[in-house]
């Protein structure tokens, strides 16, 4: 290990770097000149490029010199994404290939403004503008058009959404609500996870590697063409997680996930493309957790393994009438199931969506969209200490939306109006609408803001679960004495958590290779999820055992609150070589509670579930065609009701291309810690904590 | 939500005109001076330009000395980059006209025709009334094989590469010289992709 000196040194390095950043950024302001204007006519971009200072001459090149060069699209993702009227972050492929990630949830931490916590080896805490708890319930996430947001405990099990990540086109991630398109659980965030056409994952891929975390990692993948405009991909991926650190030793939560899969996109004519895809998924995911007891020790250490399994399967049919005429059908079946510690559960959703865009009128265009969801379950617990009031469940979802984007100056003005309708089985109609206005008033500058409403629907844990936790949770001896136990009781009139949301943001491209974006968000929340003791009333939680001091807390819509801040991403590309990317993302959170009752003392901590003050920055270089060296510098802040510290994490990535098909790659990750903790233990989440610790890999890869 | 993607990407579609200049300087001034790289519109660009000397436009007087017009038809603010070429000598005593078209009467009077594929779905039709024509039609959009001119260029990892439509050649009464043959994938569907 490199001592810790010169790593600071190194970080140190970088915040200069930073800073030089900000520094050029405010003499390149000067050089912006207003008032030049896009004009969609042919003769003005012809005109406008005519800059005599650095135009070069293209007629000396010869046909193999142009053939020998690298089209670099410079900066071409600020660049399609600067007019998005909402805070976007697009994670590209070659961003996750150069984090060194290896799993999914840890390429998220590439978006700024997300805030990524790994709670133990296996599993993550991850939300957008607070909130963050394992299952975070107020982001939607979705992977090729399927939702993976469980509508049990509401939220998802990134450990099963173990993706090749090569396979990765991009990740998309909205912060702030996307109800008015995406529905309900869309509240603060959305996570667009794309895959790679078929078309474009053709021939041999084979990848693998080990380390002192990530013990042993594979994958191989396969695409070829089954007709002139049909293509297909088969592949397989086998990852073994080590354990991470554990203060009282025995950390217990190693984890191993194989998964496998098949793609086919068929361009059957010129206008119809169908795509097929699916996956089957299998592991065993390490764990220890306090489990409770309705007798003597009423509470103790209990480790082993959650199994876990899926499959799905995903129809898509895109249909082009006419130049901006497009529709989509889209069905997909998904199954899983989860055997876990405590709780078992298995599920299965089926859902056909139906997508038309098209422009009615001049300066209109116009998208709407039905779709219906049935997913249906079984879950249950030991009955004495978890259980639901129904072990099986049918749910189902129906959805409209409608959403106009209205052209009101071209090229200057853009007004986007629209809701969606949505009916749930457990409180019915949900409206959640939304507007977002977008102002260019510049090629390089652009402005927008968005109010909307969005809702976070109850989930079957809200509404009909029954459980007991030990109280003092999870401090040894876990339970205090005499005995005291949190009998939780979801309740069938909880309604819908709401938030409205007002969005500012602003992006400028001072010059063709930097990009600052801005985005700043206030946040309205009403009826927000609040335990409420009541020792009183009749239809509290059975009480198990006469030797608890038993405390019956009632699910309620009794908190509200307001989120502020802002987050600000500055991207440069000062040669074609290296790439920089700096953000910092900003958070307050108020929560408030009713001044008279009982309540649950643990939901109002969520104002400091999630760091105040994040910083990152990143730097891929290339330091020559074979050879790449690559940085992410991260700070978080610390996590005061979890007494998590704050933490500086820094990951390194070297790689190597002897030629066009090898590559090989040393990673070494959260290099200045042995190891330290990202989370902490919460009501939501049974396992114990244990410390993300330095992780060294290496790999190789080879295309054919 | 497949088509919520594209629509994601719409937003940002209009805003691809910023390639260019000022960069350059500002690099060397941050003591990363290297040689000069060019946008994916000015790689075209040269490759147009070598494509415009290995041409023989077999209809016309070799020893014409009118401007060799290459026309562009479409609206995309990269296409500005293809003004790079106006006034490139294209043999000893002829020179390059660069030409913004404004519709198909004037595109059908160029040699040398670049079809944006901001044209879309009109791509198909354009094709089909210049395959006739000795015009040299070039094309770069993804959608078809219906909207390939005579030669139409791919991006092959980070690589750019053409194909070239050797029937549609003919018929146009072009002749290319080996020389960009050779590099090139050929193919031999009718222009347009119909047969009569």
């Amino acid at each position: 290990m490199m001592p810790r000196k010169k790593d600071i040194v190194s970080i140190s390095k970088l915040f200069v770097a930073g800073f030089g950043i900000l520094a050029s950024t405010v003499a390149a302001l000067a050089q912006v000149s207003p008032g030049s204007t896009t004009n969609p006519n042919l003769a003005g971009p012809l005109a406008s490029t005519n800059q005599p200072s650095s135009r070069p001459d293209i007629t000396r090149f010869t046909m193999d010199q142009l053939m020998e060069m690298k089209v670099t699209s410079v900066s071409k993702k600020p660049e399609e994404f600067f007019d998005a009227p909402a805070a976007l972050y697009v994670i590209t492929s070659e961003e996750i290939r150069r984090s060194g990630a290896r799993v999914l949830p840890e390429a998220l931490r590439l978006s700024p403004g997300l805030d990524v916590a790994q709670i133990d080896a296996s599993k993550w805490a991850i939300s957008s503008r607070g909130f963050n708890e394992r299952l975070a319930n107020k982001l939607l996430v979705m992977i090729d058009g399927r939702s993976v947001y469980d509508p049990a405990f509401s939220g998802l099990y990134w450990e099963t959404q173990d993706l090749v990540l090569e396979d990765i086109d991009r990740i998309e991630v909205i912060r702030g609500p996307g109800g008015t398109l995406w529905g309900a659980n869309a509240v603060n965030g959305v996570i667009n996870i794309t895959t790679k056409s078929a078309k474009d994952t053709q021939g041999l891929y084979m990848e693998a590697g080990g380390g002192n975390v990530y013990q042993g990692f594979e994958s191989v993948r396969y695409g070829g063409k089954l007709g002139p405009n049909a293509y297909y991909r088969v592949y397989e991926k086998y990852l073994n997680h080590s354990e991470f650190f554990d203060p009282a030793g025995n950390a217990a939560d190693d984890w191993r996930m194989a998964r496998g899969g098949a793609r086919v996109d068929w361009d059957i004519s010129e206008a119809d493309v169908f795509t097929w895809q699916g996956d089957v998924f299998g592991g065993e995911v390490g764990a220890k957790q306090i489990m409770p007891f309705t007798s003597r020790p009423y509470a103790q250490v209990r480790t082993g393994d959650a199994k876990v399994d899926g499959a799905n399967l995903l129809a898509r049919w895109q249909h082009t009438f006419a130049e901006d005429n497009q529709a989509s059908l889209q069905t997909y079946y998904d199954h899983f199931n989860r055997n876990d510690l405590r709780y078992h559960e298995r599920r299965d959703t089926f859902d056909l969506d139906y997508q038309h865009r098209f422009s009615p009128l001049n300066r209109n265009e116009i998208v709407y969209g039905l779709g219906y969801r049935y997913s249906g379950d079984q879950i249950g617990g030991e009955p004495s200490t978890f259980r639901f009031d129904h072990p099986s469940r049918g749910l189902s979802l129906g959805s409209a939306f409608l959403q106009d984007t209205i052209t009101i100056v071209p090229d200057r003005l853009q007004l986007t109006l629209g809701t969606k309708l949505e009916h749930n089985d457990f409180t019915g109609f949900e409206i959640q609408p939304g507007t977002r206005l977008l102002w260019t008033p510049h090629e390089r500058h652009t402005v927008w803001a968005s109010v909307a409403r969005a809702v976070r629907t109850p989930s079957r844990v809200d509404d009909d679960m029954q459980a007991h936790l030990p109280y003092d949770n999870p401090v040894p001896p876990y339970i205090r004495n005499p005995p005291a136990a949190i009998g939780i009781g979801g309740n069938p009139r909880f309604e819908s958590e709401t938030l409205v949301a007002y969005e500012l943001g602003y992006r400028v491209r001072p010059l063709d290779r930097l990009t600052f974006d801005l985005a700043l968000f206030y946040n309205d929340y009403d009826k927000l999820r609040l335990g409420r003791f009541d020792f009183t009333n009749p239809a509290s939680p059975p009480q198990i055992t006469p030797e608890y001091t038993f405390l019956p807390l009632w699910i309620e819509n009794l908190m509200w609150g307001e989120t502020y801040g802002g987050e600000l991403v500055a991207h440069w590309n000062p040669t074609d070589i290296w790439k920089l990317i700096a953000s910092y993302s900003y958070l307050k959170v108020q929560l408030h509670v009713p001044t008279v009752g009982f309540f649950d003392p643990v939901s109002p901590t969520a104002t400091a579930r999630s760091p105040r003050h994040q910083v990152q920055l990143h730097s891929l270089l290339d330091l020559s065609e074979k050879w790449q060296f690559d940085t992410g510098a991260y700070y978080v802040d610390r996590l005061p009701s979890l007494q998590v510290p704050s933490y500086i994490r820094l990951d390194l990535r070297i790689s190597w291309r002897p030629t066009k098909e090898w590559e090989l790659s040393l990673v070494a990750q959260n290099v200045l810690d042995n190891h330290h903790p990202e989370f902490g233990a919460s009501l939501d989440n049974f396992d114990l904590p244990t410390e993300s610790r330095r992780s060294i890999y290496a790999s190789v890869s080879r295309r054919f | 939500m497949q088509l919520l993607v594209p629509s994601i990407e719409k937003w940002g579609s209009q805003c691809r005109g910023f390639a260019g200049a000022a960069v350059l300087a500002f690099a060397m001034a941050a003591g990363f001076a290297q040689a000069p790289t060019l946008t994916p519109y000015q790689i075209k660009a040269g490759f147009i330009y070598n494509f415009a000397m290995a041409t023989k436009w077999l209809s016309e007087d070799p020893n014409s000395t009118a401007p060799l017009v290459f026309g562009i038809l479409g609206e995309d603010p990269s296409l500005g980059e293809f003004a790079l070429l106006q006034g490139a000598k294209v043999g000893a005593h002829r020179n390059l006209s660069v030409k913004p078209c404004k519709d198909l009467s004037e595109a059908k009077e160029c040699h040398i025709l670049f079809l944006s594929g901001s044209l879309k779905s009109n791509l198909p039709t354009l094709l089909e009334e210049t395959k006739d024509l000795p015009v040299l039609t070039i094309t770069d959009a993804d959608v078809g094989v219906r909207s390939r001119g005579i030669i139409h260029f791919v991006l092959e990892k980070d690589k750019l590469r053409f194909e070239v439509n050797v029937s549609a050649a003919d018929r146009a009464k072009l002749k290319i010289s080996s020389q960009v043959l050779k590099l090139a994938k050929l193919r031999k569907d009718e222009p347009g992709g119909r047969k009569d």
